[in-house]
């Protein structure tokens, strides 16, 4: 049955690269700038990577409107991969071969992307370069594949960090951590480890759960191996789902320890998938919430990127739906991920600026490196030159009230092993 | 469905369920040895392609990585679990959800072992195969994999159904082969045994169904051609039978023929008493009308005399007989045999029944007539006889002395009385004997008479027989002698019928002789006694041998010879000698003299001699044996005044207290005479005389009572005479003189019989009176005698004794009163 729906999404994802995409060609001249982009638009991921895609879009939208006539239009081609290794490579080697995309742009999720990296290396000699994937993935950051890969967020290891911190400081000392039971989730768990140790603590619990799981997945097994440590604070990492799922169960179960919750969940998503299974908000589920993000309050007026985001989403309305069409239930108002990928498309767009010849791949790496500082209006300017390649090493902490982030703290990450 | 067929489908499903079943067990085993060993190679394949690619990542603490790495090799089929342990043990990476279980087996194996394969149970998950290799060399750490073992049970059960299925099909597919092959075999079988069915109930019209030319064929034309042989030799068989049943049923109608025209009825009853056969007249003779007796028990429809003659008719000797009373009021005689069917072990008994009510009432009429013969002539003869004696005697003593002698006519006449007187009482005499002898040999040949058997000494027969004849031959200058030898063997007989038989022959050779002497002898011949009385008379013709023992018939011509007796004397003889079981004859030498001879069959018993000597008073010598007594008494005065008054009469007396010393003493000294009183301690005169009576060396010894009991004791005792005490000393010598000596000659004292048969038993018993002997039946004849002024013996029965005012007897002078038993 899982296989007939992914093949159908499948079928459905060529008819439009046929269809929509040739669309947006025919909106866009012949010598636009082709990136790629491969995300789990359907599974666990999918309000995820439409509100990423929803981001990304809006900023492309609004440059393809601003260049001049002889300015090369950005063109985003878009393939859905479930959220799964597999799918994800094959979109990315056809990207890169059969595409001929610029750059492989805002890949989402940890278990795809990590596997991601070693066709990156294997394309090396064709210039492959993956740009702002959007996860905490250690690999990504780190030798051997640092060299193809562009970060702009932090990494887990520094939410985890933030997050511990955070929990160590209200004088926390018996930590618990559910983690998804992928590569995502070990990266989540292993920054953990690596948090406590430093104090002098380790883990007194850890549960896992199913990378597929959804919001009416039953998660009260993990809830039950984590009560019987009796945890001050536990730890989450997963998609937002199962999320969800989990701060729901651990609240039924009784639990009410302090939920720290990494950016990949979704942040405003994550909120309001608890509004969802919470109606009557009887269990309090934003109660005792600890949200981790990598960018910037999207609705602080202060930042003129977040000021722009909006204006640029809603000049983007609805048109050029992602594969498999919008969320009708979804808001259109912004989130953090969304955000993010309005971040992602606006320095990716400074690095294309640097670049003598958008067309050519080896540029890439001179042009990031060109740009040096920049400001690209969240307050703090960013770079890529380090040696992660991760332009911002900040975390920000929220709590929840109203189904709305509140900020809470913010980290400057600098995590070093 | 034909049973050929069930069983052959039962024989198949075993088969097939056997060896399907069988072959799917080792297919299962098989495969899962099989894939048990592939999923150990797969497992161990995963843990080395692990092991040889996670160093740099472990290494570089890069857990995701390693994490990312496993979780690539979870897709792979049977694979349940894999983790990854660094060097420190810590699990850096794992697959398992929520959390993973404690159970799981975690294996250090160093560089040298290579690999480990373990065996995991874990709860709510399963059995896994673990297998655990290091990552190099164990340095950096150990990745494990777990195969899941449901893998390989599910596998396997796929493939044991299949083979299931794969051998249902195959033998649905030779159910059908088979069914189709044995129809065509059991459908003709089936006709077959249809058809040999209906020969077996002799249907001989059926036809053998329509065969091929197989095997089955070949069975069918053998049981056609079987059948027709079987119903020609039916058919021969069933002509024989008919014949023969026919011929039977004649037999049997000829045979039911004659049993149910016997006048005689006829009944046969079975070894169980139940009858099993009988005839119309038995019915008839029984008054059974109706219901057919057969099968039941004799005892239930006729009287018990029939049950109990067929019984002992079965148990014993095979023959019996007896008389049943008829239903009509006759008397039946029933003769019951047993035999044995031939060839059978069951023995049966035949009973016939004849009708003799006639001849039981000739001979009740011939029994009369004999009676009245014997009343109607005896007792008027008694009379006639017994006034000429008291007319003879009464004139020789008073009238023939009153008579002047000078007168020789007178003389002459009253010689002429006197002898015509004698006359008288010879023929009188003659008459009574003969009216005697013919009642006799007439009771003898109707079988009217009755025989005292019981075990009898010739010597004391011939004793008697001597002692009594002796007055006679004594007479007539004959000298009698005997010889009996001693040890001759008793014989069984009538002790009065056979001192008959010789005082017969003596008083016949003593008539019939003149001079010389009779000798009796007796001797022991083979089985029997030959006894011999032998004369040196005139002698027999021979022509007269046979004849003499014919009725009437005597030697010589009766017509123009004077008889010398009756003529039935010697046919009586022969009557009881042949009673006796032997037989008599005469032979003789004209002129020379007779001889007679019988035989007796002897007793295997011999006669005993005195084997114990006693001390005894010595008799005098001139006591011989016959002169001696014992007297038996408590009382010593009676005993003294009895022995006092027998010694001065001359005679030898030994005494005894009680009745054992009298049998001891009387067995040694064997005395003439016994006399006994009845009451006594110890041993009583009763049992003594039953004791004495008993002993063959003691049993002929005369006992005489001499007591004071009543007369019933008398009666009871058996004594041969009996005298109430006080003894009137004459009495008692008279008593014991004749006892021991017979009637002296010059003992002419006369006898009075008182016995209702005239007293010829007593007479011949102890043949006292050798004169006169009256014999009155009545006791007014008797009191009429006395009174008349008979003087002498009276002898009586204790029966009549018992009746008779004995004082008034005894207070009569010149009576001698001898009490003698029945």
């Amino acid at each position: 049955m899982a296989g007939m729906l992914r093949l159908a999404w499948r079928v459905a994802l060529v008819l439009l690269l046929l269809t929509g995409g040739s669309a947006a060609l025919a909106g866009t001249p012949a010598n636009s700038i082709r990136l790629g982009m491969t995300a789990g638009f359907s599974g666990p991921t999918k309000a995820l990577a439409i509100e990423l895609y929803r981001g990304a879009m809006a900023c492309f939208d609004q440059h393809n409107r601003q260049i001049g006539p002889d300015d090369r239009p950005v063109e985003l081609l878009v393939a859905n991969d479930d959220y799964e290794p597999g799918p994800a490579i094959e979109n990315t080697v056809r990207f890169l071969t059969r595409d001929k995309v610029l750059a492989l742009f805002s890949q989402l999720g940890t278990p795809t992307v990590s596997r991601v990296l070693p066709v990156l290396r294997a394309y090396a000699d064709q210039g492959a370069r993956l740009f702002f994937p959007v996860t905490g993935l250690e690999a990504s950051r780190m030798p051997p594949y640092v060299r193809y890969t562009y970060n702009l967020r932090a990494s887990y290891r520094q939410e985890i960090e933030a997050l511990v911190d955070h929990f160590t400081s209200q004088g926390m000392t018996r930590i618990a951590i559910c983690h998804q039971a992928d590569a995502f989730g070990r990266s989540g768990w292993d920054g953990a480890h690596r948090a406590l140790s430093r104090r002098g603590l380790s883990l007194c619990g850890e549960a896992t759960f199913a990378r597929t799981a959804t919001v009416a997945g039953d998660m009260l097994p993990q809830a039950k191996v984590l009560a019987a440590c009796n945890p001050q604070a536990i730890l989450l990492v997963g998609a937002g789902p199962a999320c969800t799922a989990i701060i729901r169960d651990l609240r039924r179960a009784g639990l009410t320890a302090t939920v720290g919750v990494v950016s990949f969940a979704g942040g405003d998503i994550l909120l309001r998938q608890l509004a969802a299974v919470d109606g009557s908000r009887d269990l309090g589920l934003e109660r005792n919430l600890v949200l981790s993000q990598v960018t910037p309050d999207w609705r602080d007026d202060t930042l003129p990127a977040a000021r722009d985001y909006r204006q640029a989403l809603a000049a983007f309305g609805s048109r050029l739906p992602p594969p498999g069409g919008w969320d009708p239930e979804a808001t259109r108002e912004g989130s953090a991920v969304g955000f993010e990928g309005y971040l992602n498309a606006r320095l990716l767009l400074a690095v294309l600026a640097a670049m003598p010849d958008p067309g050519d791949r080896t540029g890439l790496d001179q042009a990031a490196a060109a740009i040096g500082q920049i400001d690209i209006g969240i307050g703090r300017p960013v770079s890529l030159t380090g040696l992660t390649h991760q332009a911002l090493d900040v975390v920000y902490l929220s709590t929840a009230a109203e189904s709305r982030l509140l900020p809470l703290r913010i980290t400057m990450a600098t995590v070093e092993d | 469905m034909s049973r050929i067929f069930r069983k052959t489908l039962l024989a198949i499903v075993l088969v097939f369920g056997v060896s399907a079943n069988a072959t799917a067990l080792l297919s299962a085993w098989l495969l899962h040895r099989h894939l048990t060993d592939e999923y150990v190679t797969k497992g161990r394949a995963i843990a080395m392609a692990i092991a040889a690619a996670s160093p740099d990542a472990l290494v570089g603490g890069d857990a995701a990585s390693v994490q990312a790495m496993i979780d690539e090799f979870l897709h792979i089929d049977g694979v349940g679990y894999v983790f990854v342990v660094d060097r420190l043990g810590r699990v850096a990476a794992h697959t398992f959800m929520p959390a993973m279980p404690q159970s799981v087996p975690v294996v250090t194996v160093g560089h040298e072992q290579g690999l480990s394969v373990d065996d995991a149970v874990i709860p709510d998950r399963g059995d896994y195969i673990q297998v655990t290799a290091p990552i190099l060399a164990g340095e950096v750490g150990q990745v494990s994999v777990g195969m899941d073992k449901a893998g390989i049970w599910r596998v396997m059960r796929e493939a044991v159904i299949r083979q299931e299925a794969l051998m249902l099909a195959m033998f649905a597919v030779a159910v059908v082969i088979f069914y189709a092959l044995i129809r065509g075999i059991a459908r003709p079988l089936a006709a077959l045994a249809e058809y040999a069915v209906k020969i077996r109930d002799h249907d001989f019209t059926a036809t053998a169904p329509p065969t091929g030319d197989d095997e089955v064929g070949v069975l069918a034309r053998a049981m056609t051609s079987m059948a027709g042989q079987l119903s020609v030799l039916v058919s021969n068989l069933k002509q024989s039978v008919a014949d023969t049943t026919s011929e039977l049923k004649d037999s049997l109608a000829h045979i039911q023929a004659i049993i149910d025209n016997l006048a005689d009825g006829l009944l046969v009853v079975d070894e169980t008493g139940r009858i099993t056969l009988h005839n119309p007249a038995l019915l008839a003779m029984f008054g059974i009308e109706g219901t057919d007796p057969a099968g039941r028990a004799v005892g239930d429809v006729f009287p018990e005399t029939m049950a109990a003659l067929a019984k002992a008719s079965r148990s014993g000797a095979g023959m019996a007989d007896d008389e049943v009373r008829l239903t009509d009021g006759g008397t039946g005689k029933a003769v019951a045999t047993s035999f044995t069917l031939p060839g059978e072990d069951r023995a049966a008994v035949i009973i016939l029944v004849r009708d003799i009510t006639v001849e039981k009432e000739v001979d009740r009429m011939k029994t009369e007539f004999i009676s009245t013969v014997s009343h109607e002539l005896r007792t008027p003869l008694t009379s006639v006889l017994g006034f000429a004696k008291i007319i003879r005697r009464k004139f020789v003593e008073l009238v023939a002395p009153a008579l002047p002698p000078e007168n020789a006519r007178l003389v002459r006449g009253v010689g002429q009385i006197r002898e015509n007187l004698d006359i008288i009482v010879a023929e009188g005499e003659r008459l009574t004997e003969l009216v005697d002898d013919v009642l006799d040999i007439a009771k003898m040949e109707s079988g009217r008479c009755e025989w005292d058997m019981e075990t009898v000494s010739l010597a004391a027969v011939a004793d008697h027989v001597l002692r009594a004849a002796a007055p006679l031959a004594e007479r007539k200058g004959l000298a009698l002698t005997a010889d009996i030898p001693a040890g001759l063997p008793a014989v069984l007989g009538d002790r009065d019928r056979l001192v008959q038989v010789l005082l017969n022959l003596i008083g016949n050779a003593v008539k019939f002789t003149e001079h010389g002497s009779v000798r009796l002898s007796a001797e022991r011949r083979g089985e029997d006694i030959l006894v011999t009385v032998r004369d040196t008379g005139p002698g027999i013709a021979a022509a007269d041998l046979e004849r003499i023992f014919e009725k009437f018939k005597q030697a010589g011509d009766t017509l123009t010879e004077k008889p010398k007796g009756t003529g039935l004397g010697l046919p009586i003889c022969r009557q009881i000698v042949e009673r006796h079981g032997g037989h008599i004859w005469a032979e003789s030498v004209p002129g020379q003299g007779s001889t007679f001879l019988f035989t007796l069959p002897a007793l295997a018993m011999v006669g005993t001699g005195c084997s114990c000597p006693l001390t005894l008073p010595t008799p005098d010598g001139a006591a011989g044996e016959g002169r001696r007594i014992l007297v038996v008494d408590d009382d010593d005065a009676v005993r003294r005044y009895l022995e006092t008054v027998l010694a001065e009469a001359g005679y030898a007396v030994a005494t005894a207290r009680n009745g054992l010393e009298a049998l001891r003493i009387a067995a040694a000294w064997q005395p003439g005479c016994i006399t006994m009183d009845l009451h006594m301690p110890g041993m009583d005169g009763r049992e003594a005389i039953a004791r004495l009576r008993t002993d063959p060396a003691t049993c002929d010894i005369p006992v005489m009572v001499v007591t004071v009991a009543s007369g019933r004791e008398r009666q009871a005792s058996g004594a041969d005479a009996a005298m109430v005490k006080p003894v009137d000393h004459e009495a008692l010598l008279a008593a014991v003189k004749n006892l021991l000596e017979g009637p002296g000659e010059d003992d002419v004292r006369p006898c009075l019989v008182y016995a209702a048969d005239g007293g010829r038993r007593m007479a011949r018993r102890f043949l006292m009176c050798p004169g006169e002997v009256t014999s009155v039946a009545r006791e007014a004849q008797l009191w009429q005698a006395v009174e008349q002024g008979f003087t002498g013996t009276v002898f009586m029965p204790a029966s009549l004794a018992h009746d008779l005012d004995l004082g008034r007897l005894s207070a009569l002078p010149g009576l001698c009163i001898v009490i003698i038993p029945d």
